[in-house]
C-alpha cells in the first residue's frame, strides 16, 4: 500500500510540474455583483464563493461583492442563513459587473423546503449527507445526536440523554472503535477526545455511563441550537482531514446578521431552551451569539438521575481587507455537560455520582485571496476540557484495608461494616491545533485544476490531577482495584501532517468528469510515519447518469487512555482472622500491581472502497452506493495469564486484646492463575453495505413528496486474539486451569429503510412528515469458534497444547464450553413503526411543531426459540416552539 | 389500513362481549368448581383410620388455604372453589402425601387420587431452621449484610445422642425459582433427561471429624453459619463510626442477628486458592474461634458457601463413599427469557443417602419448580411476602407441642412435608425458638 502511495505522489508532483510549466493559463476577470432579497433590499454579509477554487468573499452593507475569477466555467454559490442557498453557473469571457442575485427566504411559506437528510450531489464521488436548518427544526433536534437520526440506517426515536451518545456511522453494530474513528469538525476545527482519560473503569464506579473516554466525541454535549448545517461524510473524507478512520461530521455554525430566535422544546423526559442572534457591529463585523440549556431525566417516571448541558457560542466575523477578501472569525464555544442526581430532603444517605465537563474552545480562522496566486486559509485552535467526576457511596465490608501502590504482602486490619468511600477524578485535556492551507486554481484546455496543500499540527495532553480516593481503601474483590493515579505524568502526543489534494474537473458535452486525488502524510505521536492516499472520481453522462468511485486509507491514533491506562491492582487474601473482639482482628493481604506496557500500540487504520451510481431524471432520482469499510488494527482486549503467589500464614501467638502474631509457613503457598485483559491491536471490523435512495419528483399540484431510503449492512467483527476461560469445575486435589479457545467472528446483519411522506401546504406554512420505518433484519451470527480448547494453562502457568483427540476426551471435560456458546441469540423479524411530525411556520417566522413517534402504538411481538419479545417503544411525544423577534434583514 | 383493521376488531369485540353477557344471564354460570379427593392407602397398610386425616388445599394464585377432614372411606370434598389451580397436602401424624397443580374448572368436579405414604421417621436429625432470604435494610445499610448471615441449623429430634462427624450439607440447585422468567422451562422433577434417583447440588460442605467429635444431645441444635459474626454489634459499631446511629432504630436492630454463637462456619477462600481459584473476600470471613466446615464441591458460580436467596433446598446427607469427579454431571436447561440453553455442572447425590431435606420455592405459584423428590419432602415452603427474597424471613420448623409436653423437652414437627412442618419467621431465630 505504501509503495502505491509513493508512486501516486510521484505522479501528482509530475502533473503539477507539467501544469505549472504550461503557458496556457487562463486570464482572470472581475466579477462584481449585488445580492438582494425579494423586496430588492440588500443582503449584507452573505457568503459568495466559487465552488471549484473555494475563492470567496462577503457582501458589504450594500449587498455588493467583487471577486476575481478565471476565464471559462465558474459556479458561484451564495448562501445566507434563513435564505435558500443558490448556485449560479457563470461562463466568463469578460468582466461581469452587473450581476444581481436574488435570495429567497427559506420558510415553510416557500414552495421548496428540504426536511430530510439529503445525499449531497458530491463532486468528489464519496458518500456524504447534508442536513440543513429546516430538517433540524423538523425533527426538533436538541443535540447533535438527534440530528444524526436523519441518516440512512438510523432509527427515529427519543434519545436518552442520560447516556453518552455516539455516531455509529456505517456500522451494523455499536462499536467503540468505529465511533472513536469518527471525527467531529466544528467550523474547521476538529474536536478531540484523545486525551480524555476520564475512566474506562479503573475501579467499579465513577459512572462509566457518563463517560466517553476511549470512544468518540459525546454528541449530546453539542447543542443543535447553534448549528446551521451538518455534513456527514460516511465514505472517504478529503485528505484535509486527519486522525479519522471511519467518518467525519462537519458542523457549520450559524453566521450572518439574523433576528433574535428563541426556541423551547419539550419531550416526555427532556426540555431545552435556546436563543441565537447575529448582530452587526457599528464598527464593522458581525457577532453571532447563541446559548442553550437542556435538561433531561432518565425516564418520564424516574426523575432521580438527570443530565443537563449548557452551550454558549460567540463568533465575531470581520472582513479585514476588502482587496484581499480577507475575512477573519474569532469563535468561542463553551460546551458544558453535567450528569448527576436529585435528592429528596429526607434522603439521609446520599450516594453521589457526578460526571461534569466544561469544554472551552477558542478558534481563529479565516481566508484571503492573493491575486494570481490563490486562496490561503488558516485556523488556529485551542480547547481545554475541565472534567470532574465524583463518586461517593457507602462501601460495605468488612473488608481488609489495603492501599498499596506496590506489589507485596501486607498485614492489615478490617474496615467496619459500612464506611464512606469517595473517588474523585480530575481531568484536564488540552488540545492545540493549527492548520494552514493553500488552494490554487488553474484552467487549461477545458479542464479545471484545483490544488489544495496544507500543513497541520496537533498537540494533546492531559494536565489533570487524576484519580484520588478519600476514605477507606479496601481490598478489591474479583476485579481491578481503583487507586490514586495522576494524569499529568502521561506524556503529550503530537502529530505533524502534510496534505495535498488535487481536483480535476472537466465539463464536456457528453460527460462531466470530476477526479480527486489526495495524499496525506502524518507523523503521528512522533513515532509513526503514515501515508494515506485518498482517491475519488465521478463521471456524469448525458446529464443523467453518474458513476462514482472512491478509495482511501485513513489512520486514527490510539487514545492516551489506551497507551497509558495506568496500573491495575490485584488484591488477594493470604490469611483472614476476623475475631469477635475487634481489637484482635487481622488480615494478611497481597497486592499485585500490573503495569501495562502499551506504548507500542499502533494507530488503527481503515481502508474504504465505495462505488455508486446515480440516475437523475426530472421525475425521479435514484442513488445507489455500495461500500466496504475495513477497519484494522483497532484496539481491543485480549487475555493474558498472570501467576500470583499466595503465601500461607499461621498464628504464632494470640494475645488477648491484641491482633495475633502471624508468621509465613515455610514452603507453603498456592499459585493463583488470573486472567488479565490486555489492550492489543487485535480487532478487525469489516462492514459491507448497500445504500439506496429513491426520490420521485414532487407532485407539484398537491405539494406532496416521497422520499425513500434504505440501507443494508453486514459488519464482521474479528478479534485476532484467543479467548481464555477457567475450567468449569474442580474436585478433590485437582487444580483449576485455563483453556485457550479459538474466538468466533461475529457477523451482524442490519437492514432498515424509511419511507417519508412529506405533505407541504406552503400557503399556510404547514408541513407534515409521515415516516414509515421498515426493519428488515437485525441479528448477530457467531461464525467459527470452538467449544473445545486447543491448549490450556495449568495452575503453574505452563501452557500445554492439546491434540485433536485430547481436546474432546473425558480428561478435559472441565474445559468444554457450553454447547450453546455460538448460537444466534436473537433474530428479529420484519417489522414496521410509524412516526409523525407536524410543523407550522407563520409569516413572521414563528414556528410550532409536534412529533409523535410510534403514534399508532404498534407493539408487535415475535417468538425466537420459544422466547417472546416485544418490538417498538411506547408512544412518544414532543413539542417545540420557536419565535423570531425583530424583522429579518 | 391498520386503522380499519382496528375498527373492525373493536366492533367484533363489542359484538362478542355483548353476546357473552347475554348468554351468561341464561346459563347462570358462576365460575365455581369442586374437588373430590380419594385418599389411596399405601400397599400393606392395615386399619387405616381415614377420619383422623385432613387435606389442606392451597390456591396457587392467591395463596388462600382451606382444610377439610376425610370421611371413613378416605373421601375429602371441597366445593365452591374458584376455577384455577390448587395444591393438595395430607395432614396426618402417620401418613404424608401431596399433589400439585390440580385444575378446577367452573361447574365441574375434579376427581383426584392422592396416594399416601407412611411417614418414615428418620434417625432423628432434622433441619430446624434455614435462613436464605437475606436482608434489605433501609438505604445503603442493605448491602452490608445482604446474604452474609445465611445459616442452617440442625436439630436432634430423637432421644439419643447423635454424632454429626462427616455429615454433609448441600444446596440443591434447579436454576432458581426466583422469578418465573429465569426458571427453567421444564421443571426439574419433570425433566426426563435427569435421573431422579439422585438430587443435584452446586455446593457441598462437610462437618469435619473422625466419628465422635461433634455430639448432639437430644433436643439440642447445631448452628452452621456462612459467617460466625455478631452482625448486630458490627452494624451498631459502624453506625457510631459514621455518625448515623439515629438510623439504626431499635426496630431495625431487632431484626439483625448474632451468629457468633454458631457451632461451625464456612470459609472457602483458602480452599479455592488451593484449587487455583479466587474466593470472595467480601462475603467470606474467618472467625478464628469458630471451627470451619470442610469444603467438598463449589460449582462454577460459587466462590463462597451460600444458598439460593429466592428459595433454598438444603439437604443433610451421609456419604456412603466419598464424592468424586465421577459424580459430576452436566444439567442443560432453557430459561423462559433466554433462547440459548444454559449448562450447569452439578454434583449428584443418591436420594437414599439423604437424612433430611427441606424444599423452599419462591412463591405459591412456583411449586412446579420444586426439586426435592417426594420421598425426601412431600411438600414445599415459601415466604408469602414479596416473593421472599431480601425479606429477612427465615424458615423455621414448628414445635410439636403435644409431643414436647409429653416428653418434657422440645420436639419438632417432622412429617417429611415442609408445607406442614415449617413456618416463615422474622426475625430469624438462630439457637432459639426451641421452647416448649
Amino acid at each position: 500500500m505504501v509503495r502505491l502511495s509513493y508512486i501516486y505522489s510521484v505522479i501528482i508532483t509530475g502533473l503539477m510540474i507539467l501544469i505549472s510549466s504550461t503557458d496556457v493559463l487562463a486570464r482572470d476577470f472581475k466579477v462584481k455583483g449585488r445580492v438582494t432579497d425579494k423586496q430588492a433590499g440588500p443582503v449584507a454579509y452573505a457568503m459568495v464563493s466559487e465552488v471549484q477554487s473555494r475563492k470567496g468573499t462577503y457582501t458589504d452593507e450594500e449587498g455588493e461583492f467583487q471577486l476575481e475569477l478565471p476565464e471559462g466555467k465558474n459556479t458561484l454559490k451564495i448562501g445566507y442563513l434563513g435564505y435558500k442557498e443558490v448556485e449560479i453557473p457563470l461562463e466568463l469571457k469578460k468582466d461581469v459587473t452587473d450581476l444581481v442575485i436574488v435570495l429567497e427566504e427559506s420558510s415553510l411559506m416557500m414552495e421548496e423546503v428540504v426536511v430530510t437528510a439529503r445525499q449531497v450531489d458530491s463532486r468528489n464521488g464519496t458518500g456524504s449527507f447534508r442536513i440543513d436548518d429546516q430538517a433540524i427544526r423538523q425533527i426538533q433536534a436538541m443535540t447533535l445526536s438527534d440530528v444524526l437520526t436523519l441518516l440512512p440506517g438510523k432509527k427515529i426515536g427519543s434519545v436518552n440523554y442520560n447516556l453518552v451518545q455516539q455516531a455509529d456511522l456505517r456500522s451494523a453494530v455499536t462499536s467503540a472503535s468505529n465511533n472513536f474513528g469518527t471525527s467531529v469538525i466544528v467550523n474547521g476545527m476538529s474536536m478531540n477526545n484523545d486525551a480524555n482519560m476520564q475512566v474506562s473503569n479503573p475501579g467499579q464506579s465513577l459512572t462509566e455511563s457518563g463517560s466517553s473516554a476511549g470512544r468518540g466525541i459525546d454528541l449530546r454535549n453539542i447543542s443543535a441550537a447553534s448549528i446551521e448545517s451538518v455534513e456527514v461524510i460516511t465514505g472517504v473524507p478529503s485528505a484535509k482531514y486527519g486522525n479519522v478512520s471511519t467518518g467525519a461530521i462537519i458542523i457549520k455554525n450559524k453566521s450572518g446578521v439574523t433576528p433574535l430566535n428563541i426556541s423551547a422544546s419539550a419531550t416526555a423526559t427532556a426540555y431545552q431552551v435556546a436563543f441565537s442572534q447575529g448582530y452587526e457591529l457599528p464598527r464593522g463585523g458581525i457577532v453571532n451569539a447563541d446559548a442553550s440549556y437542556c435538561h433531561s431525566a432518565s425516564s418520564p417516571i424516574q426523575k432521580k438521575d438527570y443530565y443537563q448541558n449548557a452551550n454558549v457560542g460567540l463568533r465575531w466575523t470581520k472582513m479585514l481587507d476588502r482587496k484581499l477578501n480577507w475575512s477573519n472569525t474569532v469563535a468561542f464555544q463553551a460546551l458544558m455537560g453535567f450528569n448527576g442526581q436529585r435528592y429528596e430532603p429526607d434522603e439521609k444517605l446520599r450516594t453521589v455520582s457526578k460526571v461534569n465537563s466544561q469544554n472551552f474552545m477558542l478558534n481563529v480562522y479565516g481566508d484571503f485571496t492573493v491575486d494570481k496566486v490563490g486562496l490561503f486559509s488558516y485556523s488556529v485552535n485551542g480547547s481545554v476540557d475541565n472534567q470532574y467526576s465524583h463518586h461517593r457511596d457507602f462501601g460495605t465490608g468488612p473488608l481488609p484495608l489495603v492501599e498499596s501502590l506496590e506489589t507485596g504482602t501486607f498485614i492489615t486490619t478490617y474496615s467496619s461494616m459500612v464506611f464512606k468511600q469517595e473517588q474523585i477524578m480530575k481531568g484536564l485535556p488540552v488540545n492545540l491545533s493549527a492548520n494552514f492551507d493553500f488552494t490554487g486554481n488553474v484552467k487549461a484546455g477545458g479542464w479545471n485544476f484545483n490544488f489544495l496543500t496544507g500543513l497541520q499540527y496537533d498537540y494533546d495532553k492531559n494536565f489533570g490531577k487524576g484519580r484520588s480516593i478519600v476514605g477507606n481503601v479496601v481490598q478489591s474483590v474479583g476485579g481491578i482495584g481503583a487507586r490514586a493515579a495522576n494524569f499529568y505524568d502521561v506524556p503529550a502526543s503530537m502529530t505533524f501532517s502534510v496534505f495535498q489534494e488535487s481536483t480535476f474537473s472537466h465539463q464536456g458535452k457528453i460527460a462531466e468528469t470530476d477526479l480527486r486525488l489526495g495524499l496525506r502524510y502524518d507523523y503521528m505521536n512522533l513515532k509513526h510515519h503514515l501515508v494515506s492516499p485518498r482517491l475519488s472520481g465521478k463521471v456524469k453522462l448525458f446529464g443523467v447518469w453518474s458513476l462514482r468511485a472512491a478509495w482511501g486509507l485513513a489512520y486514527k491514533a490510539p487514545s492516551m487512555l489506551e497507551i497509558y491506562p495506568g496500573p491495575s491492582y490485584f488484591d488477594y487474601t493470604n490469611f483472614s482472622y476476623y475475631a469477635t473482639n475487634p481489637a484482635e482482628r487481622l488480615a494478611v493481604v497481597s497486592t499485585y500491581v500490573y503495569e501495562p506496557k502499551n506504548e507500542n500500540l499502533k494507530p488503527s487504520h481503515s481502508n474504504t472502497v465505495e462505488v455508486g451510481m446515480d440516475l437523475e431524471w426530472d421525475w425521479l432520482t435514484i442513488r445507489v452506493t455500495a461500500f466496504r469499510k475495513k477497519l484494522e488494527n483497532a484496539i481491543g482486549l485480549s487475555p493474558e495469564l498472570l501467576l500470583l503467589r499466595c503465601q500461607k500464614y499461621e498464628v504464632k501467638e494470640a494475645p488477648v486484646g491484641k491482633p495475633p502474631v502471624v508468621v509465613p509457613i515455610e514452603g507453603k503457598y498456592d499459585l493463583l492463575p488470573r486472567k488479565k485483559e490486555v489492550m492489543k491491536n487485535c480487532i478487525t471490523e469489516i462492514t459491507d453495505g448497500l445504500e439506496v435512495t429513491l426520490i420521485p419528483a414532487k407532485i407539484r399540484s398537491t405539494y406532496t413528496e416521497f422520499h425513500l431510503q434504505a440501507s443494508c449492512m453486514r459488519t464482521r467483527q474479528i478479534n485476532h486474539g484467543y479467548s481464555m476461560e477457567l475450567s468449569k469445575y474442580v474436585v478433590g486435589d485437582d487444580k483449576s486451569r485455563y483453556g485457550i479457545y479459538e474466538r468466533p467472528r461475529h457477523d451482524t446483519y442490519l437492514g432498515s429503510g424509511r419511507v417519508s411522506l412529506i405533505q407541504h401546504f406552503p400557503r399556510i406554512g404547514l408541513i407534515f412528515t409521515l415516516n414509515t420505518e421498515l426493519n428488515f433484519m437485525d441479528y448477530t451470527r457467531p461464525v467459527g469458534g470452538s467449544i473445545y480448547p486447543y491448549a490450556y494453562y495449568d495452575y503453574t502457568g505452563v501452557c500445554h497444547d492439546l491434540s485433536l483427540e485430547e481436546r474432546q476426551s473425558e480428561a478435559f471435560a472441565d474445559l468444554v464450553r457450553p454447547e450453546s456458546s455460538y448460537e444466534i441469540k436473537d433474530k428479529k423479524p420484519f417489522y414496521t413503526n410509524f412516526h409523525l411530525q407536524i410543523r407550522k411556520e407563520t409569516r413572521n417566522g414563528h414556528s410550532f411543531s409536534l412529533y409523535m413517534n410510534n403514534f399508532l402504538w404498534l407493539n408487535p411481538t415475535y417468538v425466537y426459540k420459544d422466547v417472546r419479545r416485544t418490538l417498538n417503544g411506547i408512544v412518544d411525544f414532543g413539542f417545540s416552539m420557536s419565535f423570531t423577534i425583530g424583522k429579518k434583514k | 389500513m391498520n386503522k380499519i383493521a382496528r375498527m373492525i376488531s373493536a366492533m367484533l369485540l363489542t359484538v362478542v362481549s355483548l353476546s357473552v353477557f347475554s348468554c351468561s344471564k341464561i346459563d347462570e354460570q358462576n365460575y365455581l368448581g369442586n374437588i373430590k379427593v380419594r385418599l389411596v392407602a399405601p400397599e400393606g397398610a392395615k386399619d387405616i383410620n381415614y377420619k383422623e386425616m385432613k387435606v389442606k388445599l392451597l390456591n396457587v394464585v392467591d395463596a388462600s388455604e382451606r382444610t377439610a377432614g376425610s370421611d371413613e372411606n378416605g373421601i375429602v370434598s371441597f366445593s365452591e372453589l374458584t376455577a384455577g389451580s390448587y395444591n393438595l397436602t395430607v395432614v396426618s401424624e402417620k401418613y404424608s402425601g401431596s399433589k400439585n397443580d390440580v385444575p378446577v374448572s367452573s361447574n365441574e368436579t375434579t376427581e383426584v387420587d392422592l396416594p399416601l405414604s407412611i411417614i418414615k421417621f428418620n434417625e432423628g436429625l432434622v433441619v430446624k431452621e434455614v435462613f436464605y432470604s437475606g436482608h434489605n435494610y433501609e438505604f445503603d445499610f442493605a448491602s452490608a449484610t445482604l446474604m452474609k448471615d445465611q445459616f442452617i441449623e440442625l436439630f436432634n429430634n430423637s432421644d439419643k445422642i447423635l454424632y454429626l462427624d462427616g455429615l454433609c450439607i448441600a444446596d440443591i440447585w434447579t436454576g432458581a425459582t426466583a422469578d418465573m422468567e429465569s426458571a427453567p422451562t421444564i421443571p426439574f422433577l419433570q425433566d426426563e433427561s435427569m435421573d431422579h434417583n439422585f438430587v443435584y447440588a452446586d455446593v457441598v460442605i462437610r462437618i469435619p471429624g473422625s466419628g465422635q467429635e461433634h455430639a448432639l444431645q437430644p433436643g439440642e441444635s447445631f448452628l452452621i453459619a456462612t459467617n460466625a459474626i455478631n452482625f448486630k454489634e458490627e452494624l451498631k459499631r459502624a453506625g457510631i463510626e459514621m455518625g448515623m446511629q439515629d438510623m439504626l432504630t431499635p426496630d431495625l436492630l431487632a431484626h439483625i442477628i448474632d451468629l457468633s454463637v454458631a457451632d461451625m462456619e464456612t470459609y472457602a477462600v483458602d480452599f479455592l486458592a488451593e484449587q487455583g481459584r479466587e474466593g470472595n473476600a467480601f462475603f467470606d470471613l474467618d472467625n478464628p474461634s469458630v471451627p470451619n466446615m470442610e469444603n467438598v464441591y463449589f460449582g462454577e458460580h460459587k466462590d463462597f458457601f451460600f444458598m439460593d436467596m429466592s428459595g433454598a433446598a438444603p439437604i443433610v446427607f451421609k456419604e456412603e463413599r466419598l464424592l468424586s469427579k465421577a459424580d459430576i454431571v452436566k444439567y442443560t436447561y432453557q430459561q423462559k427469557d433466554n433462547p440459548v440453553k444454559s449448562e450447569m455442572m452439578l454434583m449428584k447425590i443418591p436420594v437414599e443417602w439423604v437424612i433430611d431435606g427441606a424444599d423452599f420455592v419462591n412463591n405459591a405459584e412456583s411449586s412446579r419448580w420444586k426439586r426435592l423428590p417426594f420421598s425426601i419432602d412431600a411438600g414445599f415452603g415459601f415466604i408469602p411476602n414479596d416473593n421472599g427474597t431480601l425479606t429477612n424471613f427465615s424458615q423455621k420448623r414448628k414445635v410439636d407441642s403435644d409431643k414436647s409436653t409429653e416428653l418434657g423437652r422440645c420436639v419438632l414437627a417432622d412429617t417429611d412435608n415442609t408445607t406442614n412442618d415449617f413456618e416463615p419467621t422474622n426475625p430469624p431465630l438462630p439457637k432459639a425458638g426451641m421452647n416448649i
